[in-house]
């Protein structure tokens, strides 16, 4: 029977579940110096160029479209064009109140792209983290964070969203950006999306913690007094940056549809304000009729963007892994 | 071993302490049991809702209700006019006296309401999971082996598609298709809903109709994460220098990956079973609400829609424990796969 | 391959494991599939206040009078309606007498008579059943007994004109069986957790339960010692959770009679498939906009322009209504200023406003509320910017944005807020949206000001002293609004016998409501329903929600 063969110096996982899924994603030991390699693989990925394109082109869409339509033609209305199908003037034809669907996908897109990278960026600051801080200190601190985010775990994400809906929806104001008004269920969607998917993210980051403490170079750089904070950022963090990249883009995804259930459930961002998902989510209702216009164009949009992600994902992946290639 | 598993369960004690005092709290803040009155067309008087509500003790502060959640109300005074002219004992028992409380809305104790739900959601989860994994470990194992073929970028593509539809879209398009268009194309419809065909035996044949669109929905959903997960598992295992040894040895390819690759990337695949099995009982919320499916799911959005806290307490409960107990078993499970780990 | 023997193995093994149920027999009878939204959370009327619940009791519990599709009473299980002209009703109004018909049978031949009546009267009267209805029953009436076998006479402690608030399917949601009953209450001291309220084996009505499949269905089957006579078919109810699914099993033909279609679903459904009829019956159930004028020392108070009636009038100059009526909810219902539209107690000579920007803006200039350099109305350094709150309905927030732009062109921002029903309905000290005050305008849907058919009774959305407070928290006002007259008119109505001084009073706070404006009807909506035309052999009679809508039933012909 074949084992296992680990890389040098890797520390025997302790025996929790955590430590098998998470040797998984643990990925070798990448320096600063394998950046320059790791970009030039990433160029030469046929679908990660492909990837990258199609995200550029959907975000080059919705920010240039803001520009030439502003916001208030998004949400204009006029119920006797209701349901027409694309025309020349509504080149997606118009939704069930008679708002132009085409610039709804673009002021949606930017709502959905916005939320989908913040919520991200929440998940990737509190899961990083706690998995540092876990792996790194253990004992007391790695305890008290991983049976929180066990607790977490064990409640089925919806759930916890919809808790967290109800609980941050009337604690947070309305705000203004560049003079656009943004409701609050919008930075709600985000804390909700962030703070309820951190959780196997940090017991990965913990797990790649764990393997590289023990290794040389830490040992020396901790016997050498460098303070901990500078030996978790120099020494620890770089070497998480593939589960990190990996969990960024799947969550990207998920974010987004995450988002759409919760307009389903009549809990997403608050209306007139469209996003993707509550575009699709408003149409369901017409599906029978035959106003497939009203779906199609923000379901092409969604699928565009998580498979632009999820390829230039896999390419990022093999990039920082050079052992999953042939 | 017999230690270590002690110890474990000993550990999640106060865990699952912890979560349920969490939950109750949330719980209270998600919206009122007594709001299902609204815009009912016989709302019941002021007084009446309040007696209701001091009865199931939802005038208490939420400590004390967790206490009367935990041991039970029936030494306590209940003063069901809130002037101290009308007092009774309170009559539940408690969890830790094996009363999971009693519905509000059909005032059937808790359990029992689940008890009615959790078999139905196994028959629609159980065997949407099963073809979600094998179908993954077939389309994995295969695109892991062909990367970037033609097979691969069409599996990708085609699994990334339903992975980013959200699934109520799916499961709506499917009925349409093929519960309402069937029919006018004159070929045999799907059944639109339920479990069984209401007033026939309720067997095996009855079923599965009902059974072929939401098996689809969920598979087509879950399908993608699995086989991303699964491939890069094998890719992951391919690139080792023992795959590489044994194919310089002259090994036939089917044989490097069936003995070695699978067995090796099993490991992960398994861990990840472990953590979603308890989630099966949970049931599918998005999917069952769309197809009638009479499980867990739909019971979860059904007592959330009106706070039913006992049942959705229940409910979370039973998942808790569920994943604590899943959890212990994988790790049992991986050791005897794997012999390099060892309990300490 | 080994692979796929594995494969085929396991799918066996999980084929295998399947329970199978085998109970119920194959059956020739003809069968109506009716499509219900909701599963009943009971089936004891005085534990529901859920309209799928009532419905659904409706096959299976006969009430001692019911109402057509045009209001008219018909007696059910007693043989006339207590009138003072026929001696039912005592001169003094104190006191009803009224005979059971005779040789009545519950299904499973128990005799019906005056003693399950009288049961039922005790078990509102006791508070320790917690039953969620009769309460004002309770707490009218000082005694009942049983004069003989059939006879009952229920004593009040204060004149009471109308039996049909406490003998009707309005008043008394059913009549429980004694004799499987009265066991578990002499037991128990409460029929709370009786095993009757969810597995029901003894009917009155029309049909009776055979099986209740939770969260699936429940088959009932005709009751043969119906009073009314003996249908010819089974009835099955299906629950959907999702109406679309709904709509489209009745579009395929897999149901037959779907309940509670969507009010901007009533001019489309036909299309689904040309076998689908729409059948919309209106019994005052209005969809209506509560503004919220509670001021400053109550607890939330709602924005300051609002307690100025100029303005409430402004509001409902710039709404426009039939443009939601007519394109939204394609030409289904019609726009209303009157709260008893679609009743006999409306009002003729309250006529509909029309939109009149400039009008609405002339008011709102007056009031003193001017359009900034923003375009926003102010006033004293006040924007005009209100709350515009409803449910998370998708139909709802279909007509809040065109109300949004609608207010808009005169001037005045809203923000749309949406939430759940358990939110948005959650009480006083729940922190519930209508409850707290945390709204400017809320829309929502129901027949508050009129609870009966043939009496207007409580107005108690509007009266002072249902106004939410914390000394009030339960109170049904959210409005804030106070008006002794009003009040003083809805008495009038409430104890009033001679229907002419009832109709007048009615009129009159019809008028009153128009010209203060504490609420802005939107539309009246119907009670919809879709069948499926194949299935039936004429259009079925279906009575006003508001009483039993399948009082005619056993006379449905199926094809």
């Amino acid at each position: 029977m074949t084992t296992i063969t680990r890389p040098e110096g890797d520390a025997q996982p302790p025996a929790t579940s955590v430590k098998a899924l998470d040797r998984q994603m643990e990925r070798s030991v990448i320096g600063e110096s394998n950046l320059k390699r790791s970009l030039r693989r990433l160029r030469k990925h046929r679908m990660a160029v492909v990837g990258a394109v199609i995200l550029v082109l959907i975000i080059l869409y919705v920010l240039i479209g803001s520009l030439i339509f502003p916001e208030s033609s998004s949400n204009f209305l006029d119920t006797s064009k209701r349901l027409m199908a694309p025309d020349a003037a509504h080149p997606f034809g118009t939704d069930q109140v008679g708002r132009d669907i085409f610039i709804r996908t673009i002021y949606g897109g930017q709502i959905s792209l916005f939320i989908a990278v913040t919520a991200v960026a929440v998940q990737l600051a509190i899961g990083v983290t706690a998995g540092l801080l876990a792996g790194y200190f253990g004992g007391l601190v790695d305890t008290i964070i991983m049976r929180f985010a066990e607790a977490m775990l064990s409640i089925p994400q919806i759930f916890l969203a919809l808790i967290a809906v109800r609980i941050f929806a009337n604690a947070i104001p309305d705000f203004k950006i560049g003079g656009r008004e943004f409701s609050n269920t919008l930075v709600v969607m985000i804390i909700v999306l962030g703070a309820t998917s951190w959780m196997r993210l940090s017991r990965i980051v913990r797990s790649v913690v764990l393997s590289v403490k023990e290794q040389e170079y830490i040992t020396a750089a901790r016997s050498l007094g460098l303070p901990p904070r500078r030996i978790l950022l120099r020494h620890v963090l770089p070497n998480c940056v593939a589960p990190i990249i990996v969990s960024a883009t799947l969550g990207v995804a998920s974010a987004i549809l995450l988002e759409a259930y919760l307009s389903f459930l009549g809990l997403g961002v608050r209306p007139p304000t469209a996003t993707w998902g509550s575009i699709i989510s408003e149409a369901k209702e017409f599906l029978a009729q035959g106003n497939w216009w009203y779906w199609f164009f923000p379901a092409v949009f969604i699928v565009l963007t998580v498979l632009g992600i999820n390829f230039l994902g896999d390419g990022l992946r093999d990039a920082f892994d050079p052992k999953s290639l042939k | 071993m017999i230690k270590y598993i002690t110890r474990r369960i000993l550990q999640s004690i106060p865990l699952l302490f912890l979560i349920t005092f969490v939950l109750f709290a949330l719980m209270n803040g998600i919206g009122d049991p007594l709001a299902v009155y609204g815009e009912a067309r016989n709302k019941p008087n002021p007084q009446q809702r309040m007696e209701i509500m001091r009865r199931l003790g939802l005038d208490q502060p939420i400590y004390v209700q967790y206490v009367y959640w935990l041991i039970g109300n029936d030494w306590a005074q209940v003063d069901v006019r809130g002037d101290g002219t009308l007092m009774e004992l309170g009559r539940r028992k408690g969890v830790l006296r094996g009363d999971f409380g009693m519905s509000f809305r059909t005032r059937q104790p808790a359990t029992q309401r689940i008890s009615e739900r959790l078999p139905n959601t196994l028959i629609l989860m159980i065997p949407s999971y099963v073809l979600t994994v094998l179908l993954a470990l077939a389309i994995g194992v295969y695109s892991a082996v062909r990367q970037y073929s033609f097979f691969d970028n069409l599996v990708s593509g085609m699994s990334f598609f339903f992975y980013s539809m959200p699934i109520f879209f799916i499961a709506l398009m499917c009925i349409y298709i093929f519960g309402v268009q069937f029919q006018r194309w004159g070929l045999q419809p799907l059944p639109i809903g339920g479990m069984y065909d209401p007033g026939k035996t309720r067997n095996f044949a009855n079923l599965l109709p009902h059974l072929v669109m939401p098996v689809f929905c969920l598979v087509a959903i879950q399908l993608a994460g699995y086989v991303r997960f699964i491939r890069s598992s094998m890719l992951e295992v391919l690139g080792q220098d023992y795959i590489r040894t044994a194919r310089s040895k002259g090994m036939r390819e089917q044989r490097v990956v069936r003995r070695h690759a699978l067995k090796n990337a099993a490991l992960p695949l398994i861990t990840l079973i472990g953590l979603d099995i308890p989630f099966l009982l949970a049931g599918a919320v998005v999917t069952e609400q769309i197809f009638s499916w009479p499980g867990m799911g739909a019971l979860f959005i059904e007592s959330l829609t009106y706070s039913d806290f006992p049942v959705l307490m229940v409910i979370l409960l039973l998942l808790s424990i569920a994943v604590v107990f899943f959890q212990l078993l994988t790790d049992i499970v991986y050791t005897w796969f794997d012999p390099r780990i060892r309990f300490n | 391959m080994k692979f796929m023997v594995s494969f085929a193995l396991l799918v066996a093994l999980v084929v295998a494991a399947f329970p199978v149920v085998n109970s119920v027999k194959a059956q020739d009878a003809k069968v109506v599939v009716m499509g219900f939204s909701q599963e009943p959370d009971t089936f004891n009327g005085f534990y529901s206040a859920m309209a799928f619940a009532q419905w659904a009791m409706d096959l299976g519990v006969a009430s001692l009078y019911d109402y057509d599709e045009n209001g008219v009473a018909v007696p059910v299980l007693i043989d006339a309606i207590p009138t003072v002209e026929n001696g039912g009703i005592a001169a003094d109004m104190l006191s009803y007498t009224f005979k059971v018909k005779s040789d009545l049978k519950w299904s499973d031949g128990d005799p019906l008579n005056a003693e399950d009546v009288v049961f039922t009267f005790q078990m509102v009267l006791d508070k320790k059943n917690n039953f969620a209805q009769g309460a004002n029953i309770a707490a009218a009436v000082d005694s009942v007994e049983a004069v003989d076998d059939l006879t009952v006479k229920v004593t009040f402690k204060e004149p009471q004109p109308f039996p049909e608030n406490f003998l009707s399917d309005i008043g008394l949601p059913a009549v429980l069986p004694a004799h499987i009953l009265k066991p578990v209450y002499e037991a128990e001291g409460t029929i709370e957790q009786a095993d009757w309220n969810q597995n029901p084996t003894a009917f009155s009505g029309p049909f009776k339960v055979t099986e209740w499949l939770r969260g699936e269905s429940m088959t009932f089957e005709p009751n043969e010692n119906y009073v009314g006579g003996v249908a010819n078919f089974n009835v099955v109810i299906r629950f959907f959770p999702d109406p679309e699914t709904a709509k489209a099993a009745l579009a395929a033909g897999q149901i037959q009679f779907l309940t509670n279609v969507a009010q901007a679903d009533a001019g489309t459904l036909g299309n689904l498939s040309p076998d689908i009829q729409v059948i919309q019956v209106f019994g005052g159930y209005i969809e209506k906009m509560t503004i919220n004028v509670r001021t400053d020392d109550m607890p939330g108070p709602g924005h300051p322009a609002l307690r100025d009636v100029k303005v409430r009038q402004a509001i409902r100059l710039a709404l426009n209504r039939s443009e939601i009526t007519t394109n939204l909810l394609g030409g289904t219902t019609a726009p209303t200023d009157s709260l008893y539209a679609g009743t006999v107690f409306e009002n003729k000579n309250i006529k509909t406003v029309e939109r009149d920007v400039e009008a609405a803006k002339k008011l709102l200039d007056e009031a003193g509320w001017v359009v900034g350099s923003d375009g926003i109305r102010e006033k004293d350094g006040v924007k005009l910017d209100l709350r515009l709150n409803s449910t998370n309905a998708g139909w709802r927030q279909a007509y809040l944005a065109v109300l949004q732009q609608n207010l808009a062109e005169v001037g005045i921002k809203t923000t749309i807020g949406s939430f759940p029903a358990t939110e948005y309905f959650g009480q006083f000290t729940n922190g519930g949206i209508l409850a707290s005050g945390l709204f400017d305008l809320g829309t929502y849907a129901n027949n508050t000001v009129l609870t009966n058919i043939v009496n207007v009774s409580v107005n108690e959305d509007l009266a002072c002293d249902q106004v939410v407070s914390e000394a009030n928290p339960a109170g049904n006002n959210h409005a804030g609004y106070c008006n002794p007259e009003l009040d003083e008119l809805v008495k009038i109505t409430k104890t009033s016998s001679d229907p002419k001084v009832a109709q007048e009073a009615a009129d009159k706070i019809q008028e009153l409501l128009y010209n203060e404006v504490p609420a802005i009807p939107l539309f009246p909506r119907g009670d919809i329903y879709g069948i499926n035309k194949s299935a039936f052999a004429e259009t079925p009679r279906i009575g006003s929600g508001v009483g039993n809508q399948f009082f005619d039933i056993v006379n449905w012909k199926l094809n």
